[in-house]
């Protein structure tokens, strides 16, 4: 038996339906960007970590500073919405579509959702680069009034239009796994096969055997695709009918737990985002009006309202799957167990009201809202009490298989209880006042999602990529992965939970005399976990490139493009409205450029053929050559294309290996010496204190158009159509 | 129902909250060890009437769990009523003397005024409090870098912001970081109030607990507490 058939055999899903090729190929491409992002938002953490140790400073301590509120900002961001929210949304996407045993409600809706998030979550990398430093919860106004020198409005006005890119991708998300859900037939029937009694010889009725096949078998023939009536779907599907008397509940078709756990993240979510709209939509307001006065209260209170979902939204989905998938590894396979969907009418009522203890020491807010804050911080403890030991006792006794997936998980849930636990402490006013904003909230949001989320949704890579590509992952490397991230993520996060007992608070970029000592330790822990991320992209990546093919092979090229324009066209747009004015000339001929650019996504998504391409490519050049043309002296500008290029020739000597070593130094000391000298003249403004003779966001933008213009041209010489030639054809033809 | 006096009774402190969570962190950890534990038992070869019997008592323990986290979380709610901020305050007997102080947060300074002495009943600004102890200066209002209060009083917060938001956080003891003993948001626009009590005489650090912007860390101060 090959090492990848007896995995299969260990770890094949039910039901037995093939997800479209289409879908896991997005779920495969949501995971390899999630992948990249967390590498880069872990790099800011070792960063963040470096300055306070006093490592790594600059010659302005200010700019020291400001990096460090840069590499917070973004690392909290980039974790949230580029590494685990991406991930559930990919996840999510394969799961919903694999236990309802039906397709997405729309593809197409789904490459959009996963080009918008990637377009935001890039941008909001862009506003970092530019040293915006808000926070990840970019508390209002703060964001207009960084002080004396700090970041620029124009990197706040990226940072929000990074949001809102995100939040449109999320409403995409929900709104795709909502209709998927609740339009036409869906797999259900489950429930029919709870059993709980002895029959009256006293013999088992359970309808799984001690074989792992029948019981799969038996399950997947109970899943069955069937109309639900919309009331007896939306019981279903939020878990209200396991509260029923048994006859009622055996009456009315379950899902599976995991499409569940989906629905009900993404109606939490889709609920949860009008928060974040009316944050946004105050900001720019405030913005564009200096006059207008809002409630920062009330602003402050609708992130809340979005940023406390957005922490559930990054495990229910997980949290459906470990129900599924850790009884099964665990032979204890029960088709319908009530106490498995009773957790979920629970969670989806507190989640949306549980984001008030965030404002326990608002002290102008309402009563009714503390209130509220108070017994839903308490309540929400309930479901997650059930399910820890629900799966507990999957596990208990049981003749469980212990691999990556199942120690994943059961890591998870030791992790999430932690995290449970602190938030328990953090949710009771009276306790709260002695933690709010110190460490110990960090402590608790690590233990919650990296050492909760995360490892779910490790657990889960391990066993969906397997499943679609049909080769395993390394184990033994998959197991320095467990055992790093658990020495170095409950060590750090443990860490920050007892240094905010002691009183040190968060987000002070300078660490005080008396917590000292802690800093190499928080700096060992990190490089302990960042060690561990890499050998699982490193796995994930060498897994993936030993077999995987994608459907389409320019897949990835069409997104590219996607992202690329979007982005391009909006930033056109921002430098109209932040720099520009819509009075001159170039200022609406810019304006229609970035719409026309925004609109180049159509063609793309709907796959309009090459003719489409080439015009959109061809018009980039022309808007990159105008932006040359007038922003630089064309000696200036040929002079580094003659450097670069000469810098990419260096590669032909790696290549070829029968180059001498001299010549290699040679090109090698060459190259530095030119990096250098453009680092030297070209710099961002705000690192070496130059001038750079042009902003960030045209860098931005034109770095952008160049990745359209090489997607297009990829598109246009590989995408098998007929557009360009039925053209010639018919100018042919009317040449004769 | 706990009884709160003072409203620097709140919650069970800081010792407290480093065992409760030991213990839960050490307890958890100890069930999880059980539960791997048992799968390398002997009984784990469950069949036939042993999956029934599993299958009942796995309902029955998650039905008596469900009611005591239930019963724990509804104590819980019951125990923390008092220390909610109205419930906690209104504690304050209506003919107290209050100390008022009334701070101002802005990027990146602390200033307070010493709002002298007033009943609990009267309304929050300070232009309209009965002053029982004369504390002015000759342009009418102490302006401080400092704030001076007697322990045993209760003192009376009243903090705004001139631009973003900020934390109003008072640490345990002069360190530049310790334990905190009280803290609020200063949110831009209102009048941010909490009563406290301080216990003990010294000097206390103040510090800005919400991220305000690059030099937030520089933004300090200090309470001096004397004796009664």
């Amino acid at each position: 038996m090959s090492k990848f058939e007896f995995y299969e055999k260990e770890e094949s899903p039910i039901p037995k339906y093939e997800v479209k090729k289409e879908i896991s190929d997005l779920t495969i491409l949501f995971i390899i960007a999630s992948i990249i992002y967390f590498l880069i938002a872990g790099s800011l953490a070792l960063l963040m970590r470096l300055i306070q140790s006093n490592a790594f400073i600059f010659v302005n301590p200010d700019q020291t500073l400001g990096l460090f509120y840069a590499s917070l900002t973004i690392h909290g961001q980039l974790m949230f919405f580029g590494f685990i929210s991406m991930l559930t949304v990919g996840i999510s996407y394969y799961l919903v579509s694999k236990f309802g045993k039906k397709p997405l409600f729309n593809i197409n809706l789904a490459i959009l959702s996963f080009c918008f998030l990637n377009s935001g979550v890039i941008f909001l990398i862009i506003a970092g680069t530019m040293f915006f430093g808000a926070g990840w919860y970019n508390l209002m106004p703060l964001t207009f009034h960084s002080g004396n020198d700090g970041w620029s409005i124009s990197s706040a006005v990226i940072f929000l239009v990074g949001d809102v890119l995100i939040g449109i991708a999320l409403v995409m998300f929900c709104i795709n796994i909502i209709a998927t859900v609740l339009s036409g037939k869906i797999a259900a029937g489950i429930q029919k096969t709870e059993q709980t009694k002895l029959d009256e010889n006293n013999n088992s009725t359970e309808i799984h055997e001690d074989s792992i096949n029948k019981e799969d078998k038996k399950r997947d023939e109970s899943l069955t695709l069937q109309y639900l009536p919309p009331s007896v779907r939306w019981i279903s599907v939020l878990g209200i009918s396991s509260w029923f008397p048994k006859k009622y509940r055996t009456a009315i078709p379950a899902m599976s737990i995991v499409v569940v756990g989906i629905f009900v993240n993404a109606m939490v979510q889709f609920v949860g985002n009008f928060g974040l709209f009316i944050q946004l939509f105050t900001g720019f307001t405030y913005l564009l009006n200096p006059d207008f006065q809002p409630s920062w209260l009330f602003t402050k209170d609708a992130w809340w309202f979005f940023g406390h979902p957005i922490v559930y939204f990054t495990l229910f989905s997980f949290l459906g799957a470990a129900y599924y998938y850790i009884p099964r590894y665990a032979r204890k396979i029960i088709s319908y167990d009530k106490w498995a969907y009773r957790s979920w009418p629970f969670y989806f009522v507190f989640t949306m009201t549980v984001f008030t203890h965030h404002a326990f020491m608002d002290m102008p807010n309402p009563d009714w809202l503390k209130f509220i804050a108070q017994t839903s911080s308490l309540a929400i403890i309930f479901p997650s009490g059930l399910t820890i030991m629900t799966i507990m006792m999957y596990i208990f006794r049981s003749k469980i298989s212990w691999n990556l997936t199942s120690l994943f998980m059961l890591s998870g849930i030791a992790g999430w209880a932690f995290g449970g636990y602190s938030g328990t402490q953090t949710g009771w006013w009276g306790q709260d006042v002695y933690l709010h904003n110190t460490l110990n909230i960090v402590g608790h949001i690590h233990l919650t999602i990296l050492m909760g989320s995360v490892l779910f949704a490790m657990g889960l890579i391990y066993s969906i990529i397997p499943s679609i590509i049909k080769v395993a992952f390394n184990k033994t490397l998959g197991i320095l992965h467990l055992l790093l991230t658990l020495i170095g993520g409950f060590g750090i996060a443990f860490l920050f939970t007892y240094l905010g007992f002691a009183g040190f608070i968060r987000r002070e970029a300078i660490a005080p005399d008396e917590f000292a000592w802690s800093m190499p330790l928080m700096l060992f822990f990190a490089i302990i976990v960042g060690i561990g991320q890499i050998i699982f992209a490193y796995n994930l990546f060498n897994t993936l490139n030993k077999k995987y093919k994608f459907l389409s092979k320019h897949n990835t090229i069409f997104y590219v493009a996607i992202i690329s324009t979007a982005i391009a066209g909006i930033s056109h747009i921002l430098i109209v409205s932040l720099f520009m004015g819509f009075e001159s000339k170039p200022s609406i001929f810019l304006l229609l450029s970035g719409i026309i650019q925004i609109f180049w996504i159509l063609p793309l998504v709907k796959r309009w053929g090459r003719i489409w391409y080439l015009f959109g490519g061809l018009g980039t050049i022309f808007l990159i050559y105008l932006f040359i043309s007038v922003q630089f002296d064309m000696k200036f500008v040929l002079f580094f294309l003659v450097t670069g290029l000469a810098q990419i020739f260096w590669i032909v000597p790696y290549l070829k290996s029968n180059w001498s070593r001299k010549r290699l130094y040679i090109g090698i000391g060459i190259s530095s010496i030119l990096i250098l000298s453009w680092l030297f003249t070209n710099p961002p403004e705000k690192i070496f204190g130059l001038d750079a003779p042009y902003d960030d966001i045209s860098m931005s933008l034109e770095i952008m158009q160049v990745i359209f213009i090489a997607s297009t041209i990829v598109l246009v010489i590989k995408e098998k159509d007929d557009s360009i030639s039925h053209i010639f054809q018919k100018l042919r033809h009317r040449a004769r | 129902m706990g009884e709160v006096n003072l409203a620097s009774d709140l919650g069970f402190g800081t010792p407290w909250l480093v065992e409760t969570l030991t213990v839960a962190i050490l307890l958890t950890t100890g069930f999880i060890i059980y539960v791997i534990l048992s799968t390398r038992s002997n009984k784990i070869r469950l069949s036939g009437l042993d999956q029934a019997k599993y299958r009942l008592y796995k309902y029955h323990a998650e039905r008596y769990w469900a009611i005591f986290v239930a019963g724990i979380l509804i104590w819980f709610w019951y125990l923390g009523i008092p220390w909610m901020p109205s419930m906690a305050f209104d504690n304050i007997s209506e003919n107290q003397t209050i100390h008022v102080i009334k701070i101002t947060a802005g990027q990146w300074f602390w200033e307070f005024e010493d709002g002298g002495y007033t009943y609990k009943n009267n309304s929050n600004s300070i232009e309209q409090a009965q002053l029982l102890q004369e504390n002015k200066s000759s342009n009418g209002l102490k302006v401080n870098k400092e704030i001076h209060v007697k322990a045993g009083e209760t003192v009376k917060f009243i903090a705004n912001s001139e631009d973003v938001n900020h934390g109003f956080g008072i640490l345990a003891s002069s360190k530049s970081m310790d334990s905190i003993l009280m803290q609020m948001q200063v949110v831009p626009g209102y009048d941010n109030v909490f009563y406290y009590t301080f216990d003990k005489p010294g000097t206390y650090t103040i510090r800005c607990l919400e991220y305000c912007g690059w030099l937030h860390p520089y933004m300090i101060s200090e309470i001096t507490i004397h004796a009664t």
